[in-house]
């Protein structure tokens, strides 16, 4: 375990060590979805995981698995952040990203692609934003994702279909789109 | 089967092998709007982004030594008789045949010390006093009560009591705390005689999974008839807090004692 010396650790800091190693890039990925700026997806996955170690030490496994309780958390972090800051858009970030980012032309190219496709997220309701981001982002099965979101897991797989529909006519255009 | 509906399931089983990395490609008889459907998936797998390494390891080096620090405060919070009975049971093997057999012998033991006995057998008359504050729940753990300061709580007679009061969502899903605030008992404590019942608010709080909510206690040192309150140590409690999960029809009623002690001096 790679965290400086100090007392021996226990168990509990063990089992915590793991959720962090499966989840943490998932709850950053499923972050970035709708941030699309490295920096604050930075600051909302600490802020997700210093809220789970709060709690950590009470999470009973019994009563639902490690996914559904930090994608819950990381949900309401999320729906926080959009609510209480004044929040420059997705698209606006980007924008700023690139700005910031001089770099070999295909490096533009794909930031530029990555802009067309959060624009195009960005675009679809809400509830099938979140399916997305909890499908690619956080890598849930529709079983997991219905779960989470109260609604049939057909539902999730019919919602996804149509969203997936959406992208595409909204994406035609880029490159192989 | 409708087409549509094998079309949906092939997308996603498609999807499915996309994140975990496969290479997919659709069959050849695949229809030309599912085709479109698989490469829009195929674009949103490329624009995931994944967190930068330093970034991920100096995160959990952090979490990871906070996490430590907390556990070690709260072994030495715990009482001397745990501790003991932590060591005791870190003496038996971890086989399973081993733990298998002591908890068998020690709840032997135990039966056997019961039926002997002419009744229930008191665990020893013990002074609240002398005793760390106990948690105790009636129900499953959804909510955590907890005294913002662990510092010793004294106020002289006559001055108003001002305690905050922390109140953590422990569970996996949003809780409603109905009425809010509870209603509170205050105690005296090495005789449990109830000498105040601060009412119950008329709102309500949701609290959120991992997420708290505040309490100032104010209490003016008098009791039910108005009267100062003798020097001493008094417990506060919650009988019955009403709790309801968000995914559950009815509220579940929580008690705890012994959350915070006063002690009221001369």
């Amino acid at each position: 375990m790679d965290y400086d010396g100090g007392p021996k650790p226990s168990n509990r800091v063990e089992e915590f060590s793991g959720f962090y190693d499966e989840y943490m890039p998932k709850v950053y990925r499923y972050l970035h979805y709708k941030i699309n700026n490295q920096q604050v997806a930075e600051d909302l996955t600490s802020e997700v995981f210093e809220k789970a170690l709060v709690s950590f030490s009470k999470f009973d496994s019994g009563r639902g698995p490690f996914s559904a309780w930090i994608f819950t958390i990381a949900r309401n972090v999320l729906i926080d952040h959009y609510k209480t800051r004044k929040v420059s858009t997705p698209l606006d970030d980007a924008e700023e990203l690139e700005s910031k980012t001089p770099g070999p032309e295909e490096t533009l190219e794909r930031i530029e692609e990555n802009m067309r496709l959060t624009g195009c997220l960005s675009g679809l309701p809400e509830r099938e934003q979140e399916i997305i981001r909890l499908k690619f982002g956080a890598r849930m099965n529709n079983r997991q994702i219905s779960k989470l979101m109260s609604i049939s897991e057909s539902n999730v797989g019919t919602i996804l279909n149509r969203s997936l529909g959406k992208l595409r006519v909204a994406l035609q255009g880029m490159p192989n789109g | 089967m409708d087409k549509r509906k094998k079309e949906e399931q092939q997308l996603a089983a498609m999807i499915e092998k996309l994140l975990a990395g496969e290479k997919v490609a659709p069959d050849s008889n695949a229809s030309e709007d599912l085709r479109y459907k698989l490469v829009a998936a195929q674009k949103v797998v490329e624009c995931g982004a994944s967190p930068a390494p330093a970034f991920q390891a100096k995160l959990k080096r952090r979490l990871l030594n906070e996490l430590a620090a907390k556990e070690l405060a709260a072994r030495d919070r715990q009482p001397h008789g745990l501790r003991l009975f932590e060591f005791l049971g870190n003496l038996i093997p971890a086989s399973p045949v081993w733990r298998t057999a002591a908890v068998t012998i020690t709840v032997g033991i135990m039966a056997f010390l019961i039926v002997w006995s002419t009744g229930l057998i008191p665990l020893g008359t013990t002074s609240p006093d002398n005793n760390p504050p106990l948690m105790g729940t009636s129900a499953p753990a959804l909510i955590e009560i907890k005294p913002v300061s662990t510092e010793p709580v004294s106020f002289p007679a006559g001055v108003k009591v001002k305690i905050d009061l922390v109140f953590t969502n422990v569970s996996s899903s949003g809780l409603l705390i109905d009425p809010f605030p509870p209603s509170i008992q205050i105690t005296l404590s090495r005789s449990g005689k109830l000498v105040r019942t601060l009412a119950a608010g008329s709102e309500s709080s949701s609290i959120r999974v991992a997420e708290d909510s505040l309490y100032s206690l104010v209490w003016d040192q008098l009791d039910d008839n108005g009267q100062q309150v003798a020097p001493g140590t008094y417990s506060v409690s919650v009988n019955e807090m009403l709790v309801k999960p968000e995914d559950d029809l009815q509220a579940t009623p929580i008690s705890f004692f012994a959350i915070v002690q006063i002690v009221i001096e001369n």
